[in-house]
């Protein structure tokens, strides 16, 4: 059986719990008689889970360009004598 | 959260210019390094983030104390952890991996898939990471209108589930 549009759409309302319990259920029974559709909708949680990876990674190297920047550039170095002051021993 | 006349570079900058003094003294005091501050200020901000695109905040306190708090917390955690020298993750509880505890073929598979088509990987994210709106990504990806997008949207999750299938069947160590 080929997994049509309308069942991806249909999967990520279930991944992402947008789905009303009723329809839940019907879905929960349905992946376990369509073995074809359950492999399906673990592979579109993997997506899910690597797109979450990704926007992760890219939002920590914004962090540590962001920091970079605060700790290393001469306009902001009234903000690194107040950081400082805490570490200074 | 929307971001509207400001970057996610200049939201940062600010966040660090405005909460960073606060946390680095609350920890300081408590005897810890800089780079531990550095440390908790940077997951503070993941959690900070994910936590507002979600619309999973009531901000009854400002952007700043609200991170300000969230820090103090993973801080107070760390400490913890420190002081029983549990080997326990302190990011356990929000889930957070680093980029370490990732298996290798997690991040080859995310170069693969950044490579076969990074335009369709940068409409997911817009979508699930950072919980744009259909509107926002018509504009920001030049589509023709909210339909279009979503449809445009499938396609890219079909075909980038067709590519990890494809790809993790034949990387043995991918079973996370």
């Amino acid at each position: 059986m080929k997994i049509s549009a309308p069942d991806t759409q249909q999967i990520d309302r279930y991944l992402l719990g947008q789905m009303p319990a009723g329809d839940k259920l019907v879905f929960d029974a349905k992946l376990v008689l369509c073995p074809e559709l359950n492999e399906t909708a673990e592979w579109q949680r993997k997506v899910h889970q690597l797109v979450q990876l990704r926007g992760r990674q890219q939002l920590r190297a914004q962090i540590e360009a962001a920091e970079q920047m605060v700790f290393s550039q001469p306009q902001y170095s009234s903000f690194r004598q107040k950081v400082l002051r805490w570490f200074n021993k | 959260m929307k971001l509207t006349n400001e970057t996610r570079e200049a939201w940062l900058t600010r966040l660090y210019l405005t909460a960073f003094p606060v946390v680095a003294q609350h920890i300081g005091k408590q005897g810890g390094s800089l780079d531990e501050a550095k440390d908790i200020f940077q997951d503070a901000l993941v959690i900070y983030y994910e936590k507002a695109v979600s619309g999973n905040l009531q901000l009854t306190h400002s952007e700043k104390s609200y991170l300000i708090g969230i820090a103090k917390h993973l801080w107070h955690h760390y400490q913890q952890k420190q002081n029983r020298n549990l080997n326990e993750d302190i990011l356990n509880y929000t889930e957070l991996p680093t980029n370490e505890t990732l298996i290798p073929s997690t991040n080859r598979l995310l170069r693969y898939l950044e490579a076969a088509g990074q335009k369709c990987m940068d409409m997911l994210q817009a979508f699930y990471y950072d919980k744009q709106s259909m509107k926002e990504i018509a504009e920001r990806f030049n589509l023709s209108g909210e339909r279009s997008a979503t449809v445009q949207k499938h396609k890219c999750l079909e075909k980038v589930r067709d590519k990890v299938k494809e790809k993790s069947l034949t990387y043995e160590d991918f079973c996370a």
